[in-house]
């Protein structure tokens, strides 16, 4: 097992799709250090969990148009003058954009085996169908713990180096939340590889992963209001975990949070497995 | 008696209400070139996915170097295979491909990777990105990761498909040649019957999902050698007939009918050899067809 993930090691960083999934981070943390405002890309936060920071005068009487007129360069020497605001805990609280990142990762470690055939070569003479399932999994989940971490601290020391340290925490809170979010890191990561693995073909993976996490959050919220059930039932949706687990959250909600992601990780590792345990390998 | 490599009984697949295999038995042995014959869509590929794991039997079993063969485990590494078309990262090189398996794998020694290139001819070219290569060369590609790690049995499904002559040619040295000196076991199917002739040294003849003849070459030889065939009421003084008359090179072939193999035997003198000797013939004639013609008669036999 521990030569196929060396293996996968070996075939990722001579795939440009994991530089492209590199960038991809660079390119998004360089835009919320510039704008000094996380979340303009992608997911936006669904309920708001934002801190309540002090803005400059100058910010807090403009109204929507006129920060609209504001060019990029005017709209960030107007957010460094803000005060009590910590931006790489900002930044954090928006790590939901990493799912697309996570999604190239699942795409290129298990769905391109499928959809390339390369997945016969393996289990015909190499290993069993159980230690390439776990294999994978472990893979993916590893890349993207080492992805998120990359984030984390590009995006801190960048901060730090561009932005002064006005607007930074110390290393030790930016690693705590780090660390507090791996359990949602780890379920998006068990709902992409078992996605592959049920979808197996790459066009219907990416058909499928892309939108996966959107449409889930718009069911739970309509199961909320059909179904009338407390706005709490939202806080264990991935984004707003992430979300949450940024922002000093108390002991409870950090294990609830575990064990919810722990469910989600182990509900689509079942999915794939019966899906791909007795599939025929094409 | 000899090792068995790969021992299937009664093994059964069926896709929906189609049944791909049929209760097939088989057996390759230790140092065989087996060679499966078959029209398309005759249960080849189906044999091979079976036995290597990419699809699960209906019904039997198998066994692979006399384990139960879902039991086989880190075992599979013994087994060497290509499966339908080659398949490969198309954006690494062709040893960077080798190389990524060879890891998976555990292959320590990288030179192995360099022999198996050497193996197809594709030492120059194991530098291109695979999807740079012509038909042939990824064909000779899956080939050699198939011969790559010393293994026992070696499965090829169509191996000379997109090849040209020369590399035909030289891929059925090598096959012989590592059968010959390395002990290596094959299956290897084919429709391409005069190749596959040329290479193996038994054949399993399959059509719609069942095995319609095992034989030896030695075997095939003598059902397509030209011979005269005749049909006759009391084979036993028959033979005595012609064993006083100097014909030893004959073969009874069923209950009534046997085949002399002396071309200077005419059809006239032995029919009044056995009508002499009070023996009653139906039926003379002369026989001998090319191996199409032979897995054609077997096939149609079983339509009729």
């Amino acid at each position: 097992m521990l030569n196929m993930i060396k293996a996968d090691f070996y075939r990722t960083v001579r795939s440009k799709a994991i530089y492209f999934a590199v960038i991809l981070i660079l390119v998004m943390l360089a835009l919320d250090i510039y704008t000094v405002e996380p979340g303009s890309l992608g997911i936006h936060l669904s309920v708001d969990v934002g801190q309540q920071a002090e803005m400059s005068s100058e910010l807090s009487q403009m109204d929507y148009e006129q920060l609209r007129a504001l060019s990029m360069k005017d709209y960030r020497k107007l957010r460094l003058k803000v005060t009590g605001y910590s931006l790489d805990r900002d930044i954090l609280a928006s790590n939901m954009n990493l799912y697309y990142v996570f999604l190239v990762v699942a795409a290129v470690a298990v769905a391109a085996d499928f959809s390339g055939s390369c997945a016969k070569n393996t289990l015909s003479s190499a290993i069993s169908r159980k230690k390439y399932f776990v294999s994978k999994v472990v893979f993916v989940m590893l890349v993207c713990v080492i992805l998120h971490f990359l984030n984390t601290y590009v995006m801190y020391f960048g901060n730090r180096l561009f932005n002064g340290g006005n607007l930074a925490s110390d290393l030790g809170s930016v690693t705590r939340i780090t660390l507090l979010q791996l359990p949602p890191v780890l379920a998006m990561a068990g709902i992409l590889t078992g996605l592959a693995f049920l979808l197996k073909r790459m066009a219907v993976f990416n058909a499928v992963g892309i939108p996966f996490v959107m449409i889930v959050q718009m069911l739970l919220n309509f199961l909320r209001m059909a179904l009338k059930l407390p706005e709490e039932v939202m806080h264990y949706e991935l984004q707003t975990m992430i979300a949450r687990l940024a922002m000093d959250p108390t002991l409870s909600y950090t294990l609830q949070s575990c064990a919810v992601c722990g469910g989600i990780v182990l509900l689509f590792g079942a999915a794939g497995w019966f899906s791909f345990r007795r599939a025929e390998i094409r | 008696m000899r090792e068995t490599v790969l021992q299937a009984r009664r093994l059964s697949k069926s896709y929906g209400s189609f049944r791909a295999l049929d209760n097939v038995d088989l057996a390759v042995y230790k140092g065989d070139i087996c060679g499966l014959i078959g029209r398309n869509g005759a249960g080849k590929t189906t044999i091979m996915k079976i036995i290597t794991g990419l699809a699960e039997k209906s019904g039997g079993e198998f066994e692979l170097f006399q384990r139960p063969g879902e039991a086989l485990g880190d075992e599979k590494r013994r087994i060497g295979c290509l499966i339908e078309n080659p398949a490969f990262f198309g954006g690494l090189t062709a040893r960077q491909n080798l190389q990524y398996y060879a890891i998976q794998k555990g292959i320590a020694d990288r030179r192995q990777i360099d022999r198996a290139l050497e193996l197809v001819n594709l030492s120059d070219v194991g530098n291109k990105k695979f999807r740079k290569l012509s038909l042939g060369m990824k064909q000779r590609l899956g080939i050699a990761l198939a011969l790559m790690d010393h293994p026992d049995f070696v499965i090829l499904d169509e191996p000379i498909n997109g090849l040209d002559p020369i590399g035909i040619r030289e891929l059925r040295d090598t096959f012989q040649r590592l059968n010959a000196e390395e002990e290596i076991t094959f299956l290897i199917s084919s429709h391409i019957l005069s190749e596959l002739y040329m290479t193996a040294n038994r054949f399993l003849i399959l059509d719609r999902g069942r095995v319609l003849k095992e034989l030896t070459k030695e075997e095939l030889d003598l059902a397509c050698m030209r011979c005269l065939a005749v049909h006759v009421g009391d084979l036993k003084q028959a033979a005595v007939i012609l064993e006083q008359n100097g014909i030893s090179d004959y073969k009874v072939i069923d209950g009534k009918e046997l085949r002399v193999y002396d071309e200077a035997i005419r059809p006239e003198r032995l029919n009044r050899l056995l009508m002499e000797g009070g023996v009653d013939v139906s039926a003379v004639f002369e026989t001998g067809i090319s191996l199409e013609d032979y897995f054609t008669s077997l096939v149609d036999g079983r339509e009729q």
